[in-house]
């Protein structure tokens, strides 16, 4: 039961990087990354996090079977 | 061949694939309520993650999308946060609500939440909140329908035709290959639209702008705020793009074509891989929406009287691309919206005579008249929402925003069913009416929109539909821990 409050945890932040406050520290369009402003390269570059999160998370539950 | 002739061609050589999937995809199946509802409840991964992921990529995906980025900024971000974190809640309760499906055998929502709280009225509730969210939400595909087709023609080919076509291709697909049929043609319709925004979302950029970086410098350059969030020249408060960003997440899943896959889908590990590669779907929109930045600049729709929606195609017109690019646009954009459309209308249907039609006017029905009442009730839902798409309505827009805020409402209702065993049927349904109530009167302004601090109305119906249901099942009686029971988890 702990663990999957640490996975809750964990995803509630993922989350509160696209939300105010979180998103304040990305809230610039310099430097440019991929040929994308800030702000935008932040988004896709929490997306790809999450879903390797997912990924983890998926192993974690399903190796054992 | 006139250009016109060549687009028109594309586009109809598109809508008889997707029919001949649509009908071929349900040979060899049995004919039963269960297999044209739930696909025998046997999905695997490959069909239901392009069901999912087409439902997203509707006609807002090539219109709506470009268009926010073009008109809106940096607001547009919104749209992939919502896509990426939008199904993460099924990992949390999907299994249990899975579960509980094949177990009881729903094919709804609204028939595990009335069963599980005991209330036949919670059922016609969440029926009429699904069904208000629905129609303005086809119509709005219908409406792409048309346009795109009448545009891309010059006119040749009329709006209402257009439209017509479209309704006419789902109808066909969802009338006889129920939901199986909308998935293989989603799977066609998905591949189709992703391989095509990337290669509009680059090819464009590159070719007005010389790059993705150049283009940004250029906007950021003359307008230094429109780029990001809650600053001075920026298109949207932090309030608004935060608080529309959560009530996307929590509703998200909530919406009853999205939480009604729970039942079709074959194994928990299936829904598991799904969730893991949903995200993907965002990154497949970052083309799209960087179609509608490379607009800035290109073009000024504004003094041309035009709405900020039609930045995609007008830029696919005025680029000089040949006649079989602009036709496979036209596909594609119809490819977005129908099968978009075709989801909402099958699970529209079937709604209306599983949770209201058979729970308040006729609870006799047999398998067999349930089918054809689905399937009346799909023409029907088509009919009406062509008409709203025909005789206008402007407002739709607004509507359908607003059904985002109604939609997170059944939220709290969804939890407590799983988790909460003290919470009660009044109390749920005292808890839906009050949010939406809420929602929708700060949504159209009857509570002057100064009162809600410029956060989300359904964020406003989220706090009172909670409290109501906190409140009302503490004065109401617990139910039967034996009736409760048979939601005992294995």
């Amino acid at each position: 039961m702990k663990k999957r409050n640490l996975v809750i945890f964990y995803f509630a932040l993922l989350l509160a990087g696209f939300l105010w406050p979180g998103m304040l520290i990305a809230n610039r369009v310099e430097p440019f990354v991929l040929g994308l402003p800030f702000l935008m390269f932040w988004f896709v570059l929490l997306i790809v996090i999450q879903a390797v999160s997912l990924l983890l998370l998926y192993w974690a539950e399903f190796r054992r079977k | 061949m006139a250009d016109w002739v060549v687009i028109a061609s594309v586009m109809l050589v598109y809508l008889a694939i997707v029919m001949v999937i649509g009908l071929l995809s349900t040979r060899g199946r049995e004919h039963s309520v269960d297999e044209y509802v739930n696909a025998g409840r046997d999905l695997g991964f490959f069909t239901t993650y392009f069901l999912l992921g087409a439902a997203i990529f509707s006609a807002f995906a090539f219109l709506g999308g470009p268009g926010w980025a073009y008109g809106k900024g940096a607001a547009t971000l919104f749209i992939l946060g919502y896509c990426a974190t939008g199904l993460w809640l099924f990992w949390l309760f999907g299994p249990q609500v899975m579960q509980l499906g094949h177990r009881y055998n729903y094919s709804t929502q609204a028939e595990f939440l009335s069963d599980r709280f005991e209330s036949r009225w919670l059922s016609v509730l969440v029926a009429v909140v699904s069904i208000m969210a629905f129609i303005p939400y086809m119509t709005l595909q219908m409406k792409g329908c048309g346009y795109v087709v009448s545009t891309l023609t010059n006119q040749r080919i009329p709006f209402e035709l257009g439209a017509l076509l479209s309704y006419g291709v789902v109808l066909a697909y969802v009338f006889f290959g129920g939901l199986r049929g909308v998935a293989w043609t989603n799977v066609f319709q998905g591949s189709f639209m992703i391989a095509l925004a990337w290669f509009l979302g680059i090819y464009i950029p590159l070719k007005i702008h010389g790059g993705f970086e150049p283009m940004f410098r250029k906007i950021a350059e003359a307008r230094p705020d429109f780029l990001l969030i809650g600053r001075e020249g920026s298109m949207m408060t932090h309030q608004a793009f935060s608080s529309a960003l959560l009530v996307s997440f929590l509703g998200f899943s909530c919406w009853p074509h999205f939480f009604m896959r729970l039942y079709n889908i074959r194994s928990e590990r299936v829904l598991k891989k799904i969730l893991v590669g949903y995200p993907l779907f965002a990154i497949f929109l970052v083309p799209v929406l960087l179609v509608g930045f490379a607009g800035i600049g290109y073009v000024d729709l504004e003094s041309k009287g035009m709405d900020a929606d039609a930045i995609l195609p007008y830029m696919i017109q005025s680029m000089g691309l040949p006649a079989l690019v602009i036709g496979l646009f036209g596909a594609g954009t119809l490819a977005a919206s129908m099968s978009t459309q075709d989801t909402i209308t099958h699970a529209a249907a079937t709604i209306f005579v599983k949770d209201f039609y058979a729970k308040l006017v006729r609870r006799d029905l047999n398998d067999k008249e349930v089918m054809w009442w689905i399937r009346i009730a799909v023409i029907v839902f088509g009919a009406i929402s062509y008409l709203f798409a025909v005789l206008g309505g402007e407002s739709l827009v607004d509507l359908l925003l607003g059904a985002y805020g109604s939609i997170v409402q059944l939220l709290p209702l969804v939890l407590s069913a799983v988790y909460v065993r003290r919470a009660t049927g009044p109390a749920v349904m005292a808890g839906l009416a009050g949010g939406v109530t809420t929602n929708y009167l700060i949504h159209f302004q009857v509570v002057p929109s100064s009162y809600a601090l410029g956060i989300h109305a359904g964020l406003w119906g989220l706090g009172i539909n909670i409290g109501l249901i906190v409140l009302v099942s503490m004065v109401g009686r617990p139910q039967d821990p034996r009736h409760l029971a048979r939601f005992d988890l294995d």
